[in-house]
């Protein structure tokens, strides 16, 4: 692919008086793990959403591998592209854990039907990989916060896509499971896909994160290596340097 | 672009048994369908039973034309607010989270629901009218053409609503700007209505509709004689105003389908909690829930956002004095109100032939309810919307003290629903008018049973007798039922037992409050009766005869039907209060010793040991 793999041209988003994201522009190479922070409500989740195209831009330009969000046929190619992890937590309270990934296996084409081979050898190893395989059997309520966590993450990495947006994956996850998911992240992104992720704890992240974008009511005011943002004061009013 | 088949998917999902649902929950579901398929299917047995001969004269039936005009327009406009509020195509979170953001095919995935709901409005709307024509036809002569004309008409409307409602929902804005639309539709609703209102006005076009309409059949001089919408009687113009009204409602349907399949992803998903949360209080409750919902998404306010905080009357009261400039739909719905009232009172009585001051109250009370409410409804919310915090610890005065005003709210207006249901039940009854007294040959009053005295015809006393007990017996059951039951005070407390969102299981704790008040109404009919029998005491009749206006035969009915509901409401409640519990127990959010029933259990296991 020739061209970037998220173009955001003058995007802006409002919710009645609050304008959650303003006059943003950015470009997002193909490849790369771009990590977003900023206190709550910098627009960090309203990013991704509409990076992801769930949510409509009130003015601007979304484009995913070139492709319009604008557009009927640029969000089919969003849904094919993009897979979203760690913002829902909306489950089917009568399926369960492995269940779910069947579904969403199944629903990408994954496999023809549910019990495939395919589907069942992928749903086992995520399972493993999650530290969900105990609870496989369990519905949706009988799962803790962070098990639900993970069975969102999992769904997010069962899909095929080129582009993995996270939004505060590593929330409500013991460390050993947030150091799973950042394995997985840059195992993801070793493939070839990119990654949009929001994060409060970007420590320890120099590594995997390509870019760091710092957010503070809908605009970007810093940009660059983890350690040059917290070097700014924007940084330091977030509480990067600590 | 290759999209999976939705029929693995949807196999994946059908197939999977559904073992969440407990037994108290199909109980549940089946106390619901006896206490309001009971409770029309009574009121429906009864119009039939009771109803009123002398057939009404042409005059007095003229109005349902009027009211079939106004009701193209007032569909259009409920299906434009339905379709902003939640649409007829549903969709749950759990779609919107893991389903939509698939490259399934979008079309084969979401048309088939919109066919469904399209389908449903249309049988819904055409059994409706057919109902009254049924009504209709035990007191006149009904000829074939009505027996089609009349549901002809609901199920055109029906269309109309749905495809409005598909519209609406996948119409790109999400905020209130369509104040052209909504004029337009607000000046059809209006116009029909001034013009039959007001005789200095040039009242020719209505008029016109009117007589060219199904009801304009009845109209026909002579209509009680002869057969009504007899081929010979047929006005061309209302069969094919019909036509038309069908073709272009189709129109619009399939258009709306063409639309909704294609929408963005953020209407469906902000419309998903709404169905979702609906979805979850009509299970538990009734609609007032939905009303409730509604009204949350006409001020725009996420249903995600957690209860405010409690803060002074004046303080509130004064901001959203000020909102209302920002946003002033409620102003608008109060102003449309008022001026149905207008029509209803001014108008009506000269073309329906209903008069007294009795009438006028019911519609005084009735606007009140529905444009006042409004106005009302976000004070009360934001006041009865306590923290989780100041629930503990559990205090039954305290408790009884946050939600009273609650209670307040909810018996006024089930008072006044009970009213005015019991006028139209007793209204109905023989002896029973409009007028306040009997009706023109009709029986001398006594002779019919209670319905004269405490109907909507009766005296002020007639009307307290049925007020007085129906509110004490709500009032104490509706604190009672708030406090006392422990999954109330597990529900607030816990952060989101259901996978519903704070404000949605408020909505859904208040229908499950507002049920029990419903199933009430009618163990307190025979109250009320009782209270207006004593004071004013039916002149050569007793009191058993002024208790039993009904067939014996119903009465019995409807106290088994009362006894297996409170049955059923029970056993219910306590089932999904274990299953409640133990899913709360499952997840961590409650600790084992945090419930009555939990401590209980353990005091027993306790006991058994010693």
């Amino acid at each position: 692919m020739a061209g970037p793999a998220v173009r955001l041209a003058a995007v802006s988003r409002a919710f009645g008086a609050v304008e959650a994201v303003r006059h943003l522009d950015l470009e997002v190479a193909e490849g790369a793990c771009i990590g977003l922070v900023g206190h709550n409500g910098s627009g960090k989740s309203t990013l991704l959403q509409l990076i992801a195209g769930r949510l409509r831009p009130s003015s601007g330009r979304i484009e995913v591998d070139g492709h319009d969000l604008g557009t009927h046929a640029g969000r089919a190619h969003a849904r094919h592209a993009v897979a979203v992890g760690g913002a829902t937590g909306a489950f089917y309270p009568d399926l369960t854990v492995a269940e779910h990934l069947e579904l969403v296996a199944v629903a990408h084409g994954l496999g023809e039907r549910a019990g495939n081979p395919v589907v069942h050898e992928r749903v086992d190893a995520l399972l493993t990989r999650a530290a969900l395989e105990p609870r496989r059997d369990a519905v949706p309520s009988q799962l803790s916060t962070g098990m639900r966590q993970k069975l969102d993450l999992a769904l997010a990495l069962i899909r095929p896509s080129r582009l993995l947006v996270l939004d505060e994956p590593d929330r409500g996850l013991d460390p050993a499971a947030r150091h799973r998911l950042w394995e997985d992240v840059d195992a993801y992104r070793r493939d070839g896909g990119t990654v949009l992720v929001a994060t409060h704890q970007p420590e320890g992240l120099d590594a995997l994160l390509d870019e760091v974008l710092l957010l503070e009511y809908g605009e970007v005011v810093a940009r660059g290596a983890l350690a040059a943002v917290a070097d700014t004061p924007a940084g330091r009013r977030l509480g990067l340097d600590r | 672009m290759s999209a999976t088949a939705p029929a693995s998917v949807a196999h994946l999902l059908q197939t999977t048994p559904r073992r969440t649902r407990t037994t108290g929950e199909v109980l549940y579901a089946v106390y619901l369908v006896l206490l309001f398929g009971g409770l029309y299917g009574g009121l429906l047995i009864h119009a039939i039973l009771t109803i009123p001969t002398p057939p009404p004269s042409p005059a007095q039936l003229r109005w349902l034309g009027t009211v079939l005009v106004a009701l193209a327009p007032a569909a259009a406009l409920l299906g434009v607010r339905f379709g902003r509020w939640a649409g007829p195509v549903p969709v749950t979170q759990a779609e919107a989270s893991l389903l939509l953001p698939t490259p399934l095919d979008r079309r084969r995935l979401l048309l088939p629901r919109y066919w469904w709901s399209l389908g449903l409005a249309v049988l819904l709307g055409a059994a409706l009218a057919l109902a009254g024509v049924v009504l209709l036809s035990l007191a006149l002569t009904v000829g074939p053409a009505a027996w089609w004309l009349l549901p002809g008409c609901g199920a055109v409307l029906g269309l109309l609503a749905t495809g409005c409602a598909g519209l609406a929902q996948s119409w790109p804005a999400t905020g209130r700007r369509h104040g052209l639309v909504r004029m337009v539709l607000a000046l059809a609703l209006g116009v029909p209505l001034l013009t039959t209102a007001t005789p200095w006005l040039p009242a020719v076009p209505a008029e016109a509709v009117l007589r060219s309409l199904a009801a304009g059949l009845l109209d026909q001089p002579g209509a009680t004689e002869r057969p009504i919408g007899a081929g010979a009687t047929v006005p061309l113009a209302a069969p094919t105003l019909l036509v038309v009204l069908a073709s272009t409602a189709g129109v619009l349907a399939v258009v709306a389908g063409d639309r909704v399949w294609r929408s963005h992803d953020e209407e469906l998903v902000a419309r998903a909690g709404v169905h979702g949360g609906a979805a979850a209080s009509l299970r538990m409750g009734d609609l007032r829930a939905v009303t409730q919902l509604a009204s949350a998404r006409v001020r725009r306010r996420p249903l995600s956002s957690p209860p405010l905080p409690r803060r002074s009357v004046g303080a509130v009261t004064w901001r959203h004095l000020v909102g209302l400039r920002a946003q002033p739909g409620p102003l608008v719905r109060a102003g449309l109100g008022w001026a149905l009232a207008t029509w209803l009172v001014l108008a009506t009585p000269d073309r329906v032939g209903l008069t007294g001051i009795a009438f006028r109250i019911m519609a005084a009370c009735g606007v009140l309810v529905l444009a006042v409410g409004p106005l009302l409804e976000p004070l009360r919310r934001e006041h009865d919307a306590p923290l989780a915090a100041e629930l503990l610890p559990f205090g039954f005065a305290r408790l009884a003290r946050l939600h009273l005003r609650a209670a307040t709210v909810l018996v006024t207006v089930t008072g006044l629903s009970g009213v005015l249901l019991a006028g139209l039940l007793l209204g109905a009854a023989p002896g029973g008018s409009a007028a306040g007294g009997p009706a023109p040959g009709g029986p001398a009053p006594g002779a019919g049973g209670v319905g004269t005295w405490v109907g909507w015809g009766g005296p002020a006393p007639g009307w307290l007798a049925l007020l007085v007990p129906l509110a004490a017996v709500t009032a104490v059951i509706t604190v009672a039922d708030r406090v006392r039951q422990p999954e109330n005070l597990a529900e607030v407390v816990a952060a989101m037992p259901l996978g519903a969102t704070p404000e949605v299981l408020g909505v859904a704790l208040a229908a499950r409050l507002a049920t029990p008040l419903f199933g009430m109404l009618p163990l307190a009919l025979p109250l009320g009766a009782a209270v207006a029998a004593t004071l004013q005491p039916v002149p050569g009749a007793g009191v058993a005869a002024a208790l039993l206006p009904l067939p014996g035969g119903v009465v019995v009915a409807a106290v088994v039907l009362g006894v297996v509901l409170l049955a059923l409401r029970v056993g219910g409640l306590l089932l999904w209060l274990s299953e409640f519990e133990r899913s709360l127990l499952d997840a961590e959010v409650l600790e084992p010793s945090s419930t009555i029933p939990i401590a209980w259990r353990r005091l027993r296991a306790r006991l058994h040991r010693h």
